[in-house]
């Protein structure tokens, strides 16, 4: 199991040769989400002198107009100074399979929460592939049935920023230009714009934002930290635990990372020293399906065949009127089953039965209302069974 | 005249029934599960099967969203369902997640189109996925019509955009909001829809102050005024947003956009007062302020929609639906918000122009007079000729 990480400096790549890490993700602030890079190249070449693979990170979501413009920038960076490119993209999975001959990290971050498309994925891209960087929210289990499985080399984030929204649009710079139009300052354009977002109708405050010529992306008020359940990771069968700390500048966090310490020891103080409240996301369970159930009420969808109709109105001590929704019939005597919307269940026999036009009738038929005796604590919306 | 299929969601079955009766060509609508709208009524395996028994029945077509990122589990819960989806013939599947379309082909022969959360947005996207067996591919909402209709020519495969409805802010697929701050999974049908929250930003200058403001929230999409280039792109299909929305949104979205569809086949043009009928009639159903986000050119800070409230102003409020008719004596109408004797309201025909009504006679079914009308009440008013049954009654909002 090694460790990746991202670099943006010559000094980050020194540190990580240092510190016996041998890949380092590199980008430049046209291909990646988040880089501030200007120059790949300079990095690249330095981290080659060094004799690290270097990944490059092309991992914006690119629409057709914008995907010219994005290959040309992509080929400006020579593709001797990278040895594998990474992509979310499928667009720009499809253009380096079909376009190049460099092997893939392939982000299947966002969504890829089954063993079926995984594998899919895996047998696409072929023996092209490097390398499939698995979602955070799988759990150790999926992760662990995953790694056994899949038969290629799987990447996880242990430490960094959990990534909520991506949106191509500027959300940030409207709101400062504003501010500073009214304050009659000097408005001026910045490629990196950061902020905090908090919400009222959220317990979670301070929301690191961030805009740039990509768009605007919203983490987590926490950041994911994985690294003390080092000893559980390693039993899952990942190749690669990835470590992102961007957005730290703090050289010492990766001097804790791969200190000679002891795993428990190192761990506990990197996490004292890093500054921010971290979560374990989903590692332990997922369970994010399960309140799906409160979401609606169950009661009042119709179920089976001896299915009737829907109560749509009571007029009390005279009559409830119900429409016919299925091609049962209803008919004097009939033994029925009301079901409330609350789920009370209550059973009546039809007496009588009324056309819209206050008639008597024997029965009635599929999208017809038919009115029948009163019952009390029937509800409009209250589902019919024949008995 | 080629014109694009209309897609209008169906919530569920009423709504269906509504959709399609006002000139929808297809419906797409969930099941009790595998979808994005949890919350949605959705449909239950009989209503489903009657749903795509009257579709059918009125030459429309029925799709069925699955487009969850489905967990492993999921997957063995779905193989019966998808079965299910076939033996009912259903027309098309909408998915996004790759095991999902492997299952689907495993286990049927269900066409597949490719979910806008699978966030397709190039030729390279589409090219792959047509690879991966879908037959038409419903683009990410950031790409505009002219994208599209490149994307089309080069990839050779039927493309779906969106006209209108509500619009997600993020990269549909890309927004875990919900996911890690309510711990409901947006992308299994539990979003929250914290981008429509208000929000205060703090850029952490001494003398800027925090901004309150709903920067995360889009304002809707509105492709009326551009319906022409839909059709010059060979667009095949435009689909309208909103399983959750209600019977008068179902009914006027496709009535509207039929209608519009229809004059253009009839005429080959939009050269018509028709169009500020149009518009005005969209206007009229609760929406956020309407743009044309990213149809034509890429959406900037005018599409976000800075508000809590809908602009109410000039909306119209579903009243209620024919239920039955008398002939030459009453109409029967199920009363879903009050109304009182006096008011003017509109009976919307599945063809042709809206009926007014100023209601001097109000009774219920056992002969009462009344003189307001209240919720889940049936009530007759005067017979007027044309009326259908599921006919939507409005009333403009004072």
């Amino acid at each position: 199991m090694k460790f990746v990480t991202y670099a943006e400096s010559k000094h980050d790549i020194s540190q990580i040769k240092e510190k016996g890490i041998e890949e380092v993700i590199l980008s430049n602030k046209d291909l990646s989400r988040y880089s501030k890079v200007s120059s790949f190249i300079e990095l690249a070449t330095f981290a080659k002198e060094l004799n690290l693979k270097v990944v490059l990170e092309w991992d914006i979501l690119i629409t057709e107009v914008e995907f010219g413009q994005s290959i040309n920038d992509f080929q400006k960076v020579p593709v001797d100074l990278y040895d594998v490119v990474r992509v979310q993209d499928a667009g720009v999975l499809e253009y380096v399979l079909t376009e190049t001959k460099k092997p893939v990290q392939f982000i299947t971050e966002s969504g890829n929460h089954n063993l079926i498309g995984l594998k899919k994925w895996v047998s696409y891209i072929g023996e092209r592939l490097d390398r499939l960087v698995l979602s955070i929210e799988l759990n150790k289990t999926k992760l662990e049935d995953y790694c056994k499985e899949l038969n290629c080399e799987t990447e996880l984030l242990v430490l960094g920023q959990v990534l909520l929204f991506y949106s191509p649009r500027k959300l940030l710079s409207v709101l400062k230009t504003d501010e500073d139009e009214k304050r009659n300052k000097q408005i001026v354009t910045s490629d990196f714009l950061e902020a905090l977002g908090e919400s009222e109708e959220s317990p979670h405050k301070g929301f690191p934002l961030l805009e740039n010529k990509h768009g605007t992306f919203m983490f987590h008020i926490k950041d994911l930290f994985l690294l003390d359940k080092y000893e559980e990771l390693s039993l899952i069968g990942l190749t690669h635990l990835r470590v992102d700390i961007r957005h730290k500048s703090d050289s010492k966090l990766l001097d804790l990372i791969v200190s000679e310490d002891s795993i428990e020891s190192k761990f506990i103080a990197l996490k004292e020293h890093y500054g921010k409240d971290v979560i374990r996301g989903y590692f332990q369970v997922n369970k994010s399906d399960v309140l799906f159930k409160k979401l609606k009420n169950y009661r009042i969808q119709r179920k089976g065949s001896s299915y009737l109709g829907e109560v749509v109105e009571i007029v009390k001590g005279e009559y409830l009127a119900i429409n016919i929704k299925t091609h049962n019939d209803i008919r004097t005597n009939d033994e029925l089953k009301f079901i409330t919307p609350e789920g009370k269940e209550l059973l009546c026999k039809v007496h009588f039965l009324k056309d819209v036009s206050y008639g008597e009738i024997d029965s009635q038929s599929k999208g017809q209302l038919a009115l029948m005796n009163y019952l009390g604590g029937v509800w409009p919306k209250s589902q019919v069974y024949l008995q | 005249m080629f014109v694009p299929e209309l897609l209008a969601p169906a919530g569920n079955l009423d709504k269906l029934k509504v959709a399609i009766s006002y000139g929808a060509n297809a419906v797409y609508l969930g099941g009790l599960k595998f979808g994005l709208r949890s919350a949605a009524d959705n449909f239950t395996e009989e209503e489903l099967l009657e749903g795509v028994q009257f579709a059918h029945d009125h030459n429309s077509l029925v799709y069925v969203v699955l487009n969850g990122f489905l967990h492993d589990q999921d997957l063995e819960e779905l193989v019966p369902f998808i079965k299910y989806l076939e033996e009912v013939k259903v027309d098309a599947v909408i998915v996004s997640d790759l095991g999902v379309i492997e299952t689907i082909k495993e286990n049927t022969n269900l066409e597949i189109h490719l979910s806008t959360q699978a966030s397709c947005l190039n030729t390279y996207s589409a090219k792959l996925w047509k690879k991966m067996g879908v037959t038409r591919i419903v683009l990410g909402r950031e790409v505009s019509i002219a994208e599209a209709g490149r994307i089309k020519k080069e990839a050779d495969i039927e493309i779906e955009m969106f006209v209108h409805g509500s619009m997600c802010m993020a990269y549909s697929g890309n927004c875990v909001i919900s996911n890690f701050t309510q711990g409901r999974d947006s992308n299994r049908g539990g979003c929250a829809h914290s981008c429509r929250f208000e929000y205060s930003v703090d850029f952490k200058e001494a003398d800027i102050e925090k901004k309150r403001t709903y920067f995360m929230s889009s304002k809707d999409l509105n492709g009326l005024k551009v319906l022409e280039e839909f059709i010059k792109a060979g667009i095949d299909s435009i689909k309208v947003e909103g399983r959750m929305k209600s019977h008068l949104y179902a009914g006027t979205m496709s009535k509207v956009y039929a209608e519009a569809l229809k004059y253009y086949q009839e005429n080959g043009h939009f050269l018509s007062d028709k169009l500020l009928e149009w518009e005005e009639e969209l206007k009229k159903v609760t929406h956020r302020s309407y743009a044309p986000v990213n149809l034509s050119e890429k959406a900037d800070e005018s599409t976000i929609f800075n508000e809590r409230e809908h602009d109410k102003s000039g909306q119209y409020v579903m009243v209620g639906r024919v239920m039955d008719q008398i002939t030459d004596d009453s109409i029967i109408i199920e009363v879903r918000n009050a109304f009182n004797e006096g008011d003017e309201i509109e009976i919307l025909p599945f063809n042709g122009p809206k009926k007014n009504i100023k209601l001097t006679n109000m009774r219920l079914l056992n002969g009462t007079s009344i003189i307001r009308s209240k919720p889940t009440t049936l009530v007759k008013i005067p017979y007027i000729k044309g009326c259908e049954y599921n006919n939507i009654v409005r009333m403009k909002l004072s």
